[in-house]
């Protein structure tokens, strides 16, 4: 009898010691992720957005051909500032190539309010707005209520000062708060940007 | 022959309802124990942290308060309640098998088990808080693959002890570990689903009678299988022979029911 409760309680602490060692690599996932923080974040300020528009804006490039990638489309684009003209130079949907008229027509119509929020100015235009979203401060949630906080992450090119990458993720906790779940509502990539002269 | 096979040939005796009735008698006392043992550690939760737990945490099993460092210590008592509670309830059952020194072999074994079990709920329900999990198949499959790990951990530490206690007198006292790790990982993965469906667990206050009725039933199994597996230390050999010693009934040597080729006298 007192075998078997000795035995007990050396395993009970063996199994004690693995719970720790669990413990220890959930913290370190917890490191590796943002924990909640119950406000919407911003790797960039208000002025560091101000310094790169102001950087791209004093280049005064007159046309430029860029690709910019999200989850589910490449698109690539001839951007004609002087003649306020959009190309749509090519377009892949989920890996498959769709027809585009090049640099024959302008984009028009529908067509065009599609494509627009894709140049370089427009996706500025966007970022600002999410930049102020971020940070604004709605204030501590009541119990109970669910909350939703966006985490804003831009990178800018150091030389143009165009924005090569943006992200967007949505933190939504419901009023348990018993998990926190992350979606990623925006994440647009330039990939090639090209001044034509 | 072996002792076990032995055994066998003599508990051929033993009626299978009385089988029957131990396996009943284990599920119905066990959930009614994890039951009653979840409402007091509840309130001895709420007796002791009073005001100062700050809300409920995520957890495969009971209510777990988000409280600092006292809340481990109230997750002790808690666990120690609720351990007492299931040790004495299976303690009843196993009375006629392993006797009264077993029993409180038994009932110390629990209360051991449990309080690890549920120090290791607590303890992880904490880390928890505040965690972030992408919406994506690789990260979901992290958290369910979390709090599986959670339940077997939770499983082994209240099978393991309990374990011991079965070691000398059977053969298979493995399959009770097995048998202890069903009910919380199976309500783990449930918890999991219902976080990834609904946002919540919304399962939150029946986990408890789902991971009782699981383990009632998976260990009320694994008590069957060792009750049929005895070492010469099991108590239960003369509880469950049957009848003994009655006198098998004699079968006539016929030959297709006739006895004119039978042996001569």
């Amino acid at each position: 009898m007192r075998n078997s409760i000795i035995r007990g309680l050396t395993g009970s602490a063996v199994i004690l010691l693995v719970a720790l060692v669990f413990v220890l690599a959930l913290l370190g996932y917890k490191a590796l992720v943002p924990a909640q923080i119950e406000r919407n974040t911003s790797n960039i300020t208000r002025d560091e957005y101000a310094e790169a528009f102001a950087k791209w804006d004093s280049q005064n490039i007159g046309a430029y051909e860029v690709t910019i990638v999200d989850p589910k489309q490449e698109i690539r684009l001839r951007v004609d500032k002087r003649t306020d003209q959009l190309f749509l130079l090519s377009h892949t949907v989920l890996g498959l190539s769709e027809s585009v008229d090049g640099l024959k027509v302008p984009l028009s119509g529908v067509t065009l309010r599609t494509f627009q929020p894709y140049t370089i100015d427009a996706i500025f235009d966007t970022i600002q707005q999410d930049v102020v979203n971020a940070l604004s401060d709605p204030g501590l949630p009541a119990d109970g209520v669910t909350t939703r906080y966006i985490d804003l992450h831009v990178a800018f090119d150091p030389t143009i000062g165009y924005p090569v990458h943006t992200t967007e993720s949505l933190r939504t906790t419901l009023g348990s708060k018993e998990i926190t779940w992350r979606t990623t509502s925006k994440d647009v990539e330039i990939k090639d940007f090209t001044v034509i002269p | 022959m072996y002792i076990s096979d032995e055994y066998r040939a003599s508990q051929q005796n033993a009626p299978a309802w009385y089988y029957i009735l131990i396996w009943i008698g284990w599920v119905a006392l066990t959930v009614a124990a994890y039951v009653v043992g979840k409402w007091l550690s509840d309130g001895v939760t709420s007796a002791l942290l009073g005001n100062s737990a700050t809300g409920r945490a995520l957890s495969i099993e009971g209510n777990v308060q988000i409280a600092g460092l006292g809340g481990y210590a109230v997750a002790i008592v808690a666990g120690i309640v609720s351990g007492i509670v299931l040790g004495v309830a299976q303690g009843i059952v196993l009375l006629l098998l392993i006797k009264g020194s077993g029993a409180g072999e038994w009932l110390l074994a629990t209360v051991v088990g449990r309080t690890v079990q549920w120090f290791i709920v607590y303890m992880v329900s904490m880390v928890m808080v505040g965690i972030v999990f992408d919406k994506e198949i690789p990260t979901v499959l992290l958290l369910l693959l979390i709090l599986a790990l959670t339940g077997a951990l939770g499983g082994l530490a209240l099978g393991y002890p309990q374990a011991q206690v079965f070691k000398r007198r059977a053969n298979r006292s493995g399959v009770w570990l097995v048998a202890n790790m069903i009910g919380p990982v199976v309500t783990a993965l449930v918890v999991g689903m219902t976080l990834f469906v609904e946002a919540q667990n919304t399962m939150r206050d029946y986990t408890t009678l789902l991971a009782a009725v699981i383990t009632a039933i998976a260990t009320g199994f694994a008590l069957l299988e060792i009750l049929h597996h005895p070492l010469p230390a099991a108590e239960w050999q003369e509880a469950l022979v049957w009848d003994k010693d009655e006198p098998e009934e004699e079968v006539p040597d016929t030959v297709l029911g006739s006895d004119l080729y039978s042996r001569k006298p």
